[in-house]
C-alpha cells in the first residue's frame, strides 16, 4: 500500500492542474509526507512552480519517451527548496514521442521510484493523448480539478470516460476519481449551478472541497515557491490544507 | 537516527506498540508523556516517525504535535494521533496542528504497519 500515485488531470485546459499539484504537494509535505512530482506536461510549469528547470540535455521524465532514452528515471529525480518534495521535471523541449508508447510504459519505470515516497503527484497536459494514459495506467487515483462552468460537467464526463476506459482495461489499482472545483466563488449562480449538476451526475462522496480564486496563487508562481511558502496565511493556502485532509482520506484512508 | 517515537501514558501500551513495531524490525524509542517526548526532541532525538496518544496527563498529543512542529528537526516529521475516539472534530483538530493521520485503539498490527509504511515508506525501507 505504500507508494500512492495520484494523477492530476482534466482534458480541459486552465483547469489549475499545475497549481493544484504545486500547492497540494506543499500542504502533503506540512503533514510530513514525502512526495516526489512527476511533471509529464512540456510546459514544465510544476517544475517552474518550484524553481525547477531541466537544461537541454539533463534528464527528465520525458526521456522515457525518446528511442534508446532510458527507462531508469532514477537520476532525472530532482530535491526541491522544499524539503520532502523531490520532483522529476518535464523536458520544455519535448515536441512528441519517438514511435508508439507503451500504456505502462511510465507504470513500470515510476513505480519503483514511488515506493520511497509516500505519495506521488503526477501533472499531465490537457490532452487525450498517450501520456495522459501513461498517467492514468500508473496512478491509484485521479484528481480532476475543474471550474464552475456550464462545460464543467461534460469535461469532467469525458475525462470520467478515459479513466473508466484504463481502469477496466490497463490498470485494475485505478480506484478512485475526485473532483476538485477551482476559482470558487458560489455567489455566482452560475457555479451554484454547475456544483450541483456535478453532485448529481457523479455523486457528492466524489466531490472534495474546492478552491477559492486567489491572485497570490497566481502570483507564487512568479517568486518559485508554493504559495504556503510566500503568502502562508491567504485564502487558497487554508483551501489547499483542507483539500489535503480529504486526499489523505482518499488515498491513504487514513 | 530512523526511530519510531511512540508517546503515552500507559506502560502497556508503549510495550504493545513497540513490540509490534520492533518484531517487524523497526527501531523503537519510548516516551512517558508529551513533555518527555519534547524533551527528548530538543536534546537532540529525530525521529523518523512520531505515534502518540491524544489523552495524556499534561499536555496532550495535538498540543505535543503542534509543538514538534515548530522545531526544526521535526518540521517535516510524519505524526499520527492514537486515541480510543473516532469522532471528526478531533480529527479536524489534529490535522489543523499538522497531524499526518490517526490510529483508533485498540490497534491490530497489521493495521499498525500498514499505516506506517504508507506514511514513512523509507523508513519501511531501512527496517527491511
Amino acid at each position: 500500500m505504500s507508494g500512492r500515485i495520484l494523477a492530476v488531470a482534466n482534458r480541459k485546459g486552465g483547469t489549475a492542474k499545475t497549481t493544484t499539484v504545486v500547492n497540494l504537494a506543499a500542504a502533503l509535505a506540512d503533514r510530513g509526507l514525502r512526495v516526489l512530482l512527476v511533471d509529464l506536461d512540456t510546459q514544465g510549469h510544476t517544475g517552474l512552480g518550484y524553481g525547477v528547470r531541466a537544461a537541454p540535455g539533463e534528464p527528465t521524465v520525458h526521456d522515457l519517451y525518446r528511442g534508446g532514452g532510458t527507462v531508469d528515471l532514477g537520476p532525472a529525480i530532482r530535491s526541491t527548496t522544499v524539503p520532502q518534495v523531490d520532483i522529476l521535471p518535464a523536458d520544455r523541449g519535448f515536441s512528441g514521442p519517438d514511435g508508439a508508447v507503451a500504456p505502462l510504459a511510465l507504470a513500470t519505470a515510476l513505480r519503483p521510484l514511488a515506493a520511497d515516497y509516500a505519495i506521488t503527484l503526477i501533472d499531465t497536459a490537457p490532452t487525450a493523448d498517450a501520456l495522459l494514459i501513461n498517467a492514468l495506467a500508473s496512478a491509484h487515483h485521479v484528481l480532476v480539478p475543474t471550474q464552475l462552468h456550464h462545460l464543467a460537467v461534460d469535461g469532467v464526463g469525458q475525462f470520467a470516460r478515459s479513466y473508466f476506459h484504463v481502469a477496466t482495461s490497463l490498470n485494475p489499482e485505478l480506484r478512485g476519481l475526485s473532483i476538485m472545483p477551482v476559482q470558487v466563488d458560489l455567489r455566482i449562480t452560475m457555479q451554484r449551478d454547475a456544483l450541483q449538476r456535478l453532485e448529481a451526475r457523479f455523486g457528492r462522496e466524489r466531490l472534495l472541497p474546492g478552491v477559492r480564486s486567489d491572485i497570490a496563487l497566481a502570483e507564487a508562481f512568479g517568486r518559485e515557491v508554493p504559495l504556503k511558502y510566500f503568502k502562508p496565511r491567504s485564502r487558497a493556502v487554508q483551501d489547499f490544507d483542507a483539500l489535503c485532509s480529504h486526499v489523505m482520506e482518499k488515498v491513504f484512508a487514513i | 537516527m530512523h526511530k519510531v517515537m511512540i508517546v503515552d501514558d500507559s506502560p502497556t501500551i508503549l510495550a504493545s506498540m513497540s513490540g509490534i513495531l520492533g518484531s517487524a524490525g523497526y527501531s523503537v524509542v519510548k516516551a512517558a508523556n508529551a513533555e518527555d517526548a519534547l524533551g527528548q526532541v530538543k536534546a537532540g532525538l529525530s525521529p523518523a516517525l512520531v505515534i502518540t496518544d491524544y489523552h495524556m496527563p499534561g499536555m496532550h498529543g495535538v498540543q505535543l504535535i503542534e509543538a514538534l512542529r515548530k522545531l526544526t528537526q521535526t518540521r517535516f516529521t510524519p505524526m499520527l494521533v492514537l486515541t480510543t475516539e473516532s469522532q471528526q472534530e478531533k480529527r479536524d483538530e489534529a490535522r489543523k496542528a499538522g497531524a499526518t493521520g490517526w490510529l483508533v485503539k485498540p490497534v491490530q498490527a497489521d493495521k499498525l504497519l500498514e499505516v506506517v509504511k504508507q506514511v514513512a515508506p523509507s523508513l519501511q525501507a531501512i527496517a527491511a
